[in-house]
């Protein structure tokens, strides 16, 4: 899927309390891209997701997915369309706590009203890459940072999702996720945007993207190179500030 | 900055604090328009309002006042227990405990003072309206002027700034508590296994309870036992409020895991997170939904027995008084010459014979049969009453009897009972009849029994004593002066006392009357005869003890209904910062806006819909079992109060959903 982002800007709150969350950015994501957007806190990563998942209505400016224009779209077509065509892993997960981790994964397939079979069908294929079966019938409290993105992933793949905007994904044990979400890139095509903190999960992308203060700072291309362009995104993280570059796993 | 914080919070809970606003309001409306009501000029002029409706009111004005204070303590700490996370963010920001309290106090504050001056305002503006319409309905004709005694006024506000004060204090301390606890003490969830065991007793003990009722209905209409069933019902109130309690606690969360746990129910739709979120809601609101329950419960009775109280008075009435003047022969003479002279627009007379004779009538208190007077009228006479009449009673036919007691024989066992045939002196015995309570001329023209019977068995019974009523229809008022009366009840007023000499047998049994006008107690064998009667008597009171009564009635069920309905309003869309958040991460994941209406619905139905069905059921139960006492039907007040409560309670749900709605839209 194809996105092209074009003059969004929005804004929270009003008149002197306004905050310009996102300035008039453009930006265009082509189909089966693995695209990384970094920057320092607060400088509106989240919300840029936000306005491309359809969570938020931009003020001005259009997002078009494959063509079609969201900011026209009904609020129940947005919906929909979040839960069929996106996978969105969120930087505090949104894993409702009511509900055990099986639950929560297959959550968007039963509000779809699938087949008791193609749940299960899906879960264990999911299980079979992510190895999450023991984790199956606990309680989201029970659960580590880690795993709890673990599980947010597992729950934004379970639709096979055409794009995949990845809120955080900071930590180390996410790399089976990250070899994962790489597979199904390669593999199925499928676009994915992921903003994260973390140069090392950055360099598994295929373009990062900076953002500060609302607006596009620079852009990276990944040549090929991983410890290349894994240097790059460090050196224009010092440049903006913020973000991180311990967490690489000992075995990479 | 402090008020900056104040401001905000009343922002963010407007929806709350404008139905808590708007309730209270009507509250101080309702005291103060009942505070200027007691010494009303208006009022003060009409006869029984200084004798009894006035302390009557004060009465009302305290019990009403004193809810009024619990409903404001109780539904203030709703806001304070909101707010607690907040209070422990400024806490663990460096404010001080004491400034906490001070923003609960001044919260309050704010609120109750805007709520007590609306409630006054909103008296001072319907004043006249309520007084208008109390004086409607207690049909006294007189014209109510507006009237606000400023001592009144100035006793509300003095109560209002004693009140608020209060209640400020009490949220302070509050605010003042919940900051020094990190974490609530209180554990949400009992043991799933406990609370399902204690919902299945509870469970048993509601359906104990039903079969218990209906046992009652089925022994007393069996033995006649009505102390036996009143005892018993002391057994049958507390299975149904602990069963109530423990069916909302245990079993009905226990129904919704069940289905939870059923991937059949669960793996469907917004399902798989309803039932659970639901679940959680009850267990959070089990206390505040039985205590709604109950009260709506004791709510019904009361208006069920008020309305049926007020259905037994006005009966009675009519029952005493078919026509607007009744009266036996010698004085009729008297009363229709004064029709006459005073030209009393009369628009019907009735005119009917009656024979009196000795009868043994079977007594169910001393199980033997007695002698007594016996009254019987025609079937032709009868039949040309007016219809009205007729229609109170059982239909008959030409060839059937018709037997009439009094209402106040109803309250006898076996009232109905017409098992016993009854012996007539000198003719056939009646064995089969219909038994009624409307008697035709009103029952303090006849002493005894009435019976309507066929025209032959009528001519063939000798009669020992007769005489002829006469009963007039008249428009607008009889006319009869205080004079006439004075004079008329001089002499025919109660004109004979007909006496039954007890013989041997019932053919050496008989009657005699004689004139005994100074005489109040008679013996069981002695029946007086009433020389007339007249509406105008006793219309006046009855109006107006009816209207007051209704007044206070409808009052006292809005109110009821609006702090019942806020409360539970209340509840609904005071959630709390994980709820929030669960509903906001629903719909990030997708879920459109008609699966998050449809989670709201759902959750305002099971709110609002189990108060609803148990205290119908509760209510229908113990109106049954104390109806049958007083031996008339409450089927038909209880089904028109029963619809009318779904209809106002449902109506109350309708608002909370659509409020509820609007408020998770906006906030997610």
């Amino acid at each position: 899927m194809q996105i092209i982002v074009e003059n969004i800007a929005k804004d929270y709150g009003k008149k002197r309390n306004a905050v310009h969350a996102i300035k008039d950015v453009s930006l265009e994501v082509s189909a089966g891209e693995f695209v990384g957007i970094m920057g320092p806190s607060g400088a509106g990563k989240t919300s840029l997701l936000d306005l491309i998942s359809s969570n938020e209505r931009p003020d001005h400016g259009r997002i078009l997915i494959d063509g079609i224009d969201l900011t026209k779209q009904h609020d129940r077509t947005l919906a929909k369309y979040r839960r069929n065509k996106m996978g969105f892993i969120y930087q505090s997960f949104e894993l409702l706590d009511s509900l055990n981790v099986k639950e929560n994964i297959i959550l968007p397939l039963v509000l779809n009203h699938a087949s008791k079979n193609l749940i299960e069908q899906r879960f264990q294929h999911l299980n079979q890459l992510l190895n999450i079966s023991e984790l199956a019938d606990r309680s989201i409290d029970d659960l580590s940072l880690g795993q709890r993105q673990l599980i947010a992933a597992a729950r934004a793949l379970i639709n096979s999702p055409e794009i995949e905007p990845t809120g955080s994904l900071d930590s180390n044990s996410a790399t089976i996720l990250l070899n994962y979400m790489q597979l199904i890139n390669q593999k199925e095509n499928t676009t994915i945007m992921m903003a994260t903190h973390d140069a090392f999960t950055a360099s598994y992308c295929s373009r990062v993207v900076f953002i500060k203060d609302g607006a596009i700072f620079s852009e990276i291309v990944n040549s090929g190179q991983r410890e290349d362009f894994f240097e790059q995104v460090i050196n224009m993280q010092r440049t903006i500030g913020g973000g991180s570059y311990f967490n690489v796993p000992e075995n990479n | 900055m402090y008020l900056k914080i104040i401001k905000r919070s009343l922002y963010n809970l407007r929806d709350s604090y404008l139905i808590y606003i708007l309730s209270s309001s009507f509250a101080v409306a309702v005291l103060t328009i009942f505070s200027t009501l007691i010494n009303d000029p208006t009022l003060r002029s009409v006869h029984y309002w200084n004798q009894t409706f006035q302390s009557f009111m004060y009465f009302m004005i305290f019990i009403f006042g004193f809810f009024t204070f619990i409903y404001m303590t109780y539904v203030g700490g709703f806001f304070i227990q909101q707010q607690k996370n907040e209070f422990r963010t400024y806490k663990k920001l460096g404010m001080s405990r004491w400034i906490i309290a001070v923003i609960g106090f001044l919260k309050t504050f704010i609120v109750q003072i805007i709520a007590w001056l609306l409630g006054m305002l909103v008296a001072i503006i319907l004043q006249k309206f309520v007084g208008m319409m109390l004086v409607y309905l207690m049909h006294v004709k007189l014209n109510f002027g507006f009237f606000l005694d400023p001592m009144v006024i100035w006793r509300m506000l003095k109560l209002g700034i004693y009140s608020t004060f209060l209640l400020s204090l009490i949220n302070g301390v509050r605010s003042y508590w919940i900051v020094r606890r990190q974490k609530d003490s209180h554990k949400l969830h009992l043991n799933l296994f406990f609370r399902s065991i204690f919902g299945i007793i509870g469970l048993l003990m509601f359906i104990g309870g039903i079969l218990a009722s209906l046992q009652v209905f089925q022994s007393v209409s069996d033995t006649q036992n009505i102390d036996l069933a009143l005892w018993r019902v002391l057994w049958i109130v507390p299975l149904y409020f602990i069963g109530t309690y423990l069916v909302i606690m245990g079993f009905v969360p226990l129904c919704l895991y069940l289905f939870d746990h059923i991937k059949l129910f669960s793996y469907h739709g917004i399902n798989l997170v309803s039932y659970k979120y639901l679940r959680k809601r009850l267990l959070r609101n089990t206390t505040i939904i039985w205590f709604i329950t109950e009260m709506s419960a004791l709510a019904l009775a009361i208006l069920v027995f008020c309305y049926a109280g007020y259905q037994v008075v006005y009966q009675n009435f009519s029952g005493a008084y078919p026509f607007e003047v009744s009266a036996i022969s010698d004085p009729a003479k008297k009363i229709k010459a004064e029709f006459a002279k005073e030209k009393t627009d009369v628009t019907h007379e009735y005119r009917s014979k009656i024979k009196r004779t000795v009868s043994y009538t079977f007594d169910s208190s001393s199980n033997q049969y007695e002698p007594k007077l016996i009254s019987l009228m025609s079937y032709s006479d009868y039949h040309a009453l007016p219809k009205r009449i007729q229609n109170k009673n059982p239909h008959i036919g030409p060839d059937d009897f018709l037997e009439l007691k009094n209402d106040y024989q109803s309250l006898t066992p076996g009232y109905r009972s017409t098992k016993h045939a009854v012996q007539v002196k000198g003719t056939k015995s009646i064995k089969n009849r219909s038994v009624g309570s409307f008697f035709p001329y009103g029952y303090m023209m006849f002493s005894g029994y009435l019976f309507v019977v066929p025209d032959n068995y009528y001519h063939n019974v000798q009669s020992e004593s007769t005489e002829t009523y006469y009963g007039w229809d008249i428009k607008h008022s009889d006319k009869l002066s205080n004079k006439f009366l004075k004079k008329l009840n001089q002499k025919n007023k109660n004109p004979y006392v007909i006496t039954v000499h007890i013989g041997s047998t019932l053919n050496k049994s008989y009657l005699y009357e004689k004139d005994d006008q100074k005489q109040n107690h008679y013996r069981p064998n002695e029946y007086y005869q009433n020389g007339y009667v007249r509406q105008a008597d006793a219309k006046h009171i009855i109006d107006q003890t009816s209207g007051f009564f209704l007044f206070l009635v409808s009052i006292f069920s809005i109110a009821l209904l609006i702090a019942l309905g806020s409360l539970l309003t209340l509840k609904v869309l005071l959630r709390d910062d994980n709820e929030w958040h669960q509903l906001k991460t629903l719909k990030k994941i997708g879920m459109t806006e008609r699966e998050l209406k449809q989670i709201v619905r759902r959750e305002t139905g099971l709110l609002f819909g189990l108060p609803i069905v148990f205290a119908l059921v509760q209510s229908s139960l113990s109106v049954g079992i104390l109806n049958l006492s007083v031996n008339q039907s409450a089927f038909k007040p209880f089904t028109v109060i029963g619809s009318a409560f779904i209809v106002l309670y449902g109506l109350t749900g309708w608002l909370t959903y659509i409020l509820s709605w609007r408020g998770v839209k906006q906030r997610i």
